[in-house]
C-alpha cells in the first residue's frame, strides 16, 4: 500500500512539475492610451463677421495665441490668471496628449457621437460659445475640440473657467444641442463620465485694458 | 464500526435469501441444482459531503428545480442567512453571514473555485444546472478546506456517476419574461455494458437574456449570454474509485450603461435624479462596458480503500480562469479589453482516512495550491493587479468521535503561503510629500515624454503562516431536539488588489490605494444551531458570533486625488478588527396535511471595532415566508401552489463617510410559484411557473452596488420545464 501511495504521489508531482507553466511573466510596459497626460487650451483672437444668420471667423495676422497648459492632474500652473478682452472673439482649441506624449484629441472627433465639451464657470451673459467641429461630410458635430468664444462683457474679478470634455453614454448626445454648451446641470442631464475637467482663472477685461 | 457493519450487511442478504428460498420450495428435498447463488451485496456508506458537527443547510434537487435558470448567488438565497451582493441586474455573489468574495469558499465538485473572486462585480463561475445538491456550511471551515472559508463554505455537488449501463438523462428548459431570457440544459449519463463499474456523464447549458427591466424602465446593456458544458467519467471497483471531470464555463455579460459615471459630481447628480435620465429599449445586444469570462476546470480523483479500515483520496485539479473586461474607449480601442487576466491554478488534495478500533475516525491531509496570474499584454491600459505566482501548502489532522448521543470533532491545521508579484503601470505624479506605496521593490521614475507622468514597477514578495483549528459537537438531546456547536479559526491572505491597487476604480468613482504590507486575516467563529423536528413543527435557529482580526476593507481616507478627469475621493485598504454577530431562523409548520407555512429570517450585526464604525455592504434584516398548498390532482404528483412574501428592512447601520447615499427604504416583495410532476412510466416531466416581484414594485436594494443609478428588477414570470428519463 505504501508503495502504491508513494508511486502515485511521485507520478502526480512529476506531472505537475512538467506541465506547470512555471512562473509569472515579466510585466510589460503598456502605454495606457485612455489616459491623458497633458492638455492645452489655446485662445487665438479672430475677427467675427456677421453673415446672414451666422458668423464667419476670419484670422487676424498679428494675433498671438494664449496657451494654458494643464498637467497630468488637470492643473494649470500655479498663479495662472488669463485675460481676454471684451468684445473680441477667440478661437478656442484643445490639444490633448497621451502618456507617450502623442496628440490624441482627434479621437474625440472620431467618436463625436459620444463626446461633447461644456464651458462653464462664467457669470451670465459674459461669454458666448459656438462649436466649430465638423465631420468629413462637413456636418456640425458639436464636440468642442475647436470652437469660437466671444467675450460679451468684462468682469470685475476673475472666475474659474471650466472646460469639461464629457464621454457620454450611448444615445445621450441625441438629447443635447449646441445651446447646452454652458449647461451647469450637465452631470444630471447628460449621463456619462468626464474625459477632461480643466479649470483655470479667467478674467475678461474692458476694451481699454486694465492694470492689476 | 465500519468493519463489523460491512460484515453484517453482506451476510444479511444471504440470510434473507435463504429464508425466502426456504419458503418458496414446497418439496421437502433441496436439490443442489435448485440452489441459487446470490450475488454478494456490498453496501458502502458514502461519506456525507458535510460533517454533522458543522452547521449547514442543503438545497435538494426539488428546491433547486424551483430556481433553475437563475445564477448561483440567486439560487443560494433560499438558504436562511445567505444573501446576495449584486452589481446591477446581471451579477450576483453569495453573501454568507455578511461575508462574501474571498471570505466564502466555493467548492466546485470538490475543487476550490479559483477565479478573480476579489472583485465585488466578479460572479462565481459555476453553472447551477450541474448541481444535484448544494450545501452551505456556515462556520469557519479552514481546517478541512484551507484558506478563505471564513464566513462559510458553499459546496456544489454534481450527481453521482452511474454504474449501470442504461443511458439516462435530464432536460431543462426555462423561459423568463424579465430579460426575455431562455436557459436550456441537458444531461446524459450512463455506463458501458461490457465494462462494469464504469460510468460517464455529459452535460451542457445555454443561457441567453436581453435587457432586464426594473419596474418602470429597461436597464440598458444588461444582456447575458452563457455557454457551459462538462463531461465526467468514473470507474469503480470493489476497493477503489477513479473519476475524471472536465468543465467549461463561459459567459458574456453587459454592465448597465447608467452605471457609467465619473466623479462624485456625476454620482450625486444620478442620486438626486433617482433613476436614469436616458431611455433604453429592449435588445439582446451586449456592447461595452461588458465582461467576458471563460473558466475551465479539470479534475482527476482517485480513491483507494485499504485493509484496516484505511482509505486514501487524491484529487488533482487544474483550472484556468480567463477574464476580460471591456469599457467605453476612444479610438478603435473599444474592442480591446481594459483588463485581460489569465489565472492558472493547480491544486492537489490528499487525504488519508483511518477508522480507529474505538470507532473514532481520523483524517490526515495535505492541500497544495500553485497559482500563476498573468496580465495579457495588448490592452493599452494600466494593469489593475500585478502578475503574480503563489504557492499555498497546508497540512491538517481531524478526528471525529461519533456516538449515540454526542458526536464530537476536533481539527488542527498549518498553512504556508508565498506570494510573489510584479506589475507595471504609468502614474500621474503623486502630490508632493505624499508616499502611497509604503513598500515597493523598485520605484523608478522615467521620462516618458510627458510631464507629470512616471513609470512604476510595483510588486513584492510576501509570506504568510497560519495555524487554524476547529472543534464541533452535536448533541442529540432526544428524538426531536438536536444542538450543534462549532468553533473554528479560519484565515485568508490579502488579495492582489488589496495589496497593490493604485488607481481609479472605474464605475465606483473612487481612487483606491492598497497596502503591500498587510497581514493575513484571521476569523474566529462560534456558531450554535438548535434544531427541532417533531410533528408539524420543524425549525433551526443558528446563532453566531465572529471576530475577524486584521479584517481588510477599503475605507475613505478623507483626502482627494486630483486627475485630469476631475477629483476623486481616496479610499485606502486598511486592516482593522471586525465583529460579526447574527442569527438565522428557518422554520416550517404544517397546519393541515396539505397546508404548510415556511419562514426564513436573518439578521447580521457587524462592526469595525477598532475605528468604532459600521462596515459597508452588510445585509439588512430580512424575513421571507410563504404558504404552500399541496394539491392532489388526478394523474399528477407533487402538485403545489405557493404564495410568498419577503420584507427587507432599511439598513440603518452604515457609515455615511463610506457611502454616497443613505440606504434605500424598506420594501416588500410578493411572489408566487405553482408546480407539478407527471410520470410516464419511469420518466418524469416536471413543470413550474413562478412570478417574482408579483406586483412589479419599484425598489432599490442596499446590497446592489448600482442602486445609486438604477432600481432593482421588476416583475419576472418564469416557466420551467424538466424532463427526466
Amino acid at each position: 500500500m505504501n508503495k502504491l501511495r508513494n508511486y502515485t504521489l511521485t507520478v502526480l508531482v512529476a506531472v505537475i512539475a512538467l506541465t506547470f507553466n512555471a512562473c509569472k511573466k515579466d510585466p510589460v510596459a503598456e502605454v495606457p492610451e485612455e489616459e491623458i497626460s497633458k492638455a492645452e487650451l489655446t485662445f487665438l483672437e479672430v475677427e467675427r463677421e456677421a453673415h446672414d444668420d451666422h458668423f464667419h471667423y476670419n484670422p487676424i495676422a498679428t494675433a498671438t495665441p494664449l496657451t494654458i497648459t494643464f498637467d497630468a492632474q488637470g492643473l494649470a500652473p500655479v498663479g495662472t490668471h488669463a485675460h481676454l478682452t471684451e468684445g473680441k472673439t477667440y478661437k478656442l482649441t484643445l490639444k490633448s496628449y497621451d502618456f507617450a506624449g502623442r496628440e490624441m484629441q482627434q479621437e474625440f472627433l472620431d467618436k463625436h457621437d459620444i463626446h461633447q465639451a461644456f464651458i462653464l464657470g462664467a457669470p451670465a451673459d459674459v461669454m458666448t460659445y459656438v462649436y466649430a467641429d465638423r465631420d468629413k461630410d462637413n456636418k456640425k458635430v458639436n464636440v468642442g475640440v475647436t470652437g469660437y468664444l466671444t467675450v460679451d462683457e468684462h468682469t470685475e474679478t476673475g472666475f474659474t473657467f471650466r472646460y469639461v470634455l464629457r464621454h457620454l453614454n450611448p444615445g445621450v448626445k441625441a438629447g443635447i444641442t449646441a445651446a447646452n454648451w454652458n449647461d451647469a446641470s450637465f452631470a444630471t442631464k447628460f449621463a456619462g463620465a468626464n474625459d477632461l475637467d480643466l479649470k483655470f482663472e479667467l478674467h475678461p477685461v474692458g476694451a481699454a485694458g486694465h492694470a492689476h | 464500526m465500519p468493519g463489523r457493519l460491512f460484515k453484517i450487511i453482506t451476510i444479511v442478504p444471504f440470510f434473507y435469501g435463504g429464508l425466502l428460498f426456504a419458503q418458496q420450495v414446497p418439496s421437502d428435498t433441496l436439490k443442489l441444482e435448485d440452489t441459487v447463488k446470490l450475488e454478494e451485496v456490498r453496501i458502502k456508506a458514502k461519506a456525507s459531503a458535510v460533517s454533522r458537527n458543522s452547521v449547514s443547510s442543503t438545497l435538494s434537487q426539488q428546491q433547486l428545480d424551483m430556481s433553475r435558470g437563475a445564477a448561483l448567488g440567486d439560487v443560494l438565497k433560499a438558504v436562511s442567512g445567505v444573501n446576495v451582493l449584486k452589481t446591477g441586474a446581471t451579477i450576483s455573489k453569495p453573501v454568507v453571514h455578511g461575508l462574501h468574495s474571498n471570505r466564502v469558499l466555493i467548492l466546485n465538485n470538490g475543487v476550490r473555485l479559483e477565479g478573480q473572486a476579489w472583485g465585488a462585480e466578479h460572479a462565481p463561475e459555476i453553472d447551477p444546472f450541474i448541481a444535484k445538491r448544494m450545501h452551505v456550511v456556515k462556520g469557519a471551515e479552514s481546517v478541512r478546506y484551507g484558506a478563505e472559508a471564513i464566513g462559510g463554505l458553499i459546496l456544489v455537488e454534481p450527481p453521482e456517476l452511474p454504474e449501470g449501463p442504461e443511458v439516462r438523462g435530464e432536460l431543462y428548459a426555462t423561459a423568463a419574461s424579465n430579460g426575455r431570457s431562455l436557459a436550456t440544459s441537458a444531461m446524459l449519463n450512463g455506463g458501458v455494458s461490457v465494462w462494469k463499474g464504469f460510468g460517464w456523464r455529459v452535460q451542457g447549458t445555454f443561457r441567453k437574456a436581453g435587457n432586464a427591466r426594473s419596474a418602470d424602465y429597461f436597464l440598458g446593456n444588461t444582456g447575458l449570454g452563457e455557454l457551459n458544458y462538462s463531461a465526467a467519467m468514473g470507474y469503480k471497483t470493489a476497493h477503489s474509485a477513479y473519476e475524471a471531470y472536465y468543465s467549461q464555463f463561459s459567459t458574456t455579460l453587459g454592465i448597465v450603461y447608467s452605471a457609467h459615471v465619473g466623479t462624485r459630481e456625476d454620482i450625486d447628480a444620478r442620486i438626486a435624479a433617482g433613476r436614469p435620465q436616458e431611455n433604453y429599449g429592449f435588445t439582446y445586444d451586449i456592447t461595452a462596458p461588458r465582461q467576458r469570462i471563460n473558466h475551465q476546470l479539470l479534475k482527476l480523483k482517485a480513491h483507494y480503500d485499504f485493509k484496516d479500515h484505511q482509505s486514501m483520496t487524491v484529487v488533482y485539479g487544474l483550472q484556468q480562469n480567463h477574464r476580460k473586461e471591456f469599457d467605453f474607449r476612444r479610438g478603435d480601442r473599444e474592442a480591446l479589453p481594459i483588463t485581460d487576466l489569465v489565472l492558472n491554478t493547480h491544486t492537489l488534495d490528499l487525504d488519508l482516512e483511518k477508522t480507529l478500533p474505538s470507532g473514532a475516525k481520523r483524517t490526515y491531509g495535505f492541500n497544495g495550491l500553485l497559482q500563476v496570474n498573468n496580465n495579457v499584454p495588448g490592452t493599452l491600459a494600466n494593469t489593475f493587479i500585478p502578475n503574480y505566482d503563489s504557492f499555498t501548502g497546508g497540512v491538517f489532522a481531524i478526528q471525529k468521535w461519533p456516538g449515540k448521543v454526542f458526536d464530537f470533532e476536533a481539527g488542527l491545521r498549518y498553512d504556508f503561503k508565498t506570494f510573489d508579484a510584479a506589475g507595471f503601470r504609468f502614474l500621474t505624479d503623486q502630490p508632493e510629500g505624499a508616499s502611497d506605496q509604503s513598500a515597493t521593490d523598485s520605484n523608478q521614475s522615467g521620462d516618458s515624454g510627458a510631464a507629470g507622468v512616471s513609470e512604476e514597477y510595483y510588486g513584492g514578495q510576501s509570506q504568510f503562516h497560519n495555524i487554524t483549528g476547529s472543534a464541533g459537537a452535536l448533541w442529540r438531546l432526544n428524538q426531536s431536539w438536536h444542538l450543534t456547536s462549532n468553533i473554528g479559526v479560519a484565515w485568508r491572505a490579502p488579495t492582489a488588489n488589496e495589496l497593490f491597487s493604485n488607481g481609479l476604480h472605474h464605475g465606483a468613482g473612487l481612487y483606491e490605494i492598497g497596502d503591500p504590507s498587510m497581514k493575513s486575516e484571521q476569523g474566529y467563529k462560534w456558531i450554535n444551531a438548535i434544531k427541532h423536528f417533531s410533528g408539524p413543527l420543524t425549525f433551526e435557529l443558528d446563532v453566531y458570533a465572529q471576530l475577524i482580526r486584521h479584517y481588510i476593507y477599503s475605507q475613505p481616507d478623507l483626502s482627494y486625488r486630483q486627475t485630469v478627469r476631475g477629483t476623486y475621493p481616496v479610499f485606502r485598504y486598511r486592516q482593522t478588527n471586525a465583529s460579526f454577530v447574527g442569527a438565522d431562523l428557518s422554520a416550517s409548520y404544517r397546519f393541515l396535511p396539505r397546508l404548510s407555512y415556511q419562514v426564513n429570517a436573518a439578521i447580521v450585526r457587524a462592526r469595525d471595532i477598532q475605528n468604532d464604525r459600521y462596515l459597508p455592504y452588510i445585509p439588512a434584516d430580512r424575513v421571507d415566508h410563504s404558504i404552500k398548498l399541496e394539491l392532489d390532482v388526478k394523474g399528477l404528483q407533487e402538485s403545489y401552489i405557493q404564495f410568498g412574501h419577503g420584507l427587507v428592512a432599511r439598513q440603518h447601520r452604515y457609515d455615511p463617510a463610506s457611502d454616497f447615499a443613505a440606504p434605500p427604504p424598506a420594501y416588500h416583495l410578493f411572489n408566487f410559484i405553482a408546480g407539478t410532476r407527471y410520470a410516464i412510466g419511469s420518466r418524469q416531466l416536471g413543470a413550474n411557473i413562478g412570478v417574482e416581484n408579483l406586483f412589479n414594485k419599484s425598489y432599490k436594494e442596499y446590497m446592489n452596488r448600482y442602486r445609486y443609478y438604477i432600481h432593482d428588477m421588476g416583475r419576472n414570470i418564469t416557466l420551467r420545464l424538466n424532463y427526466t428519463f
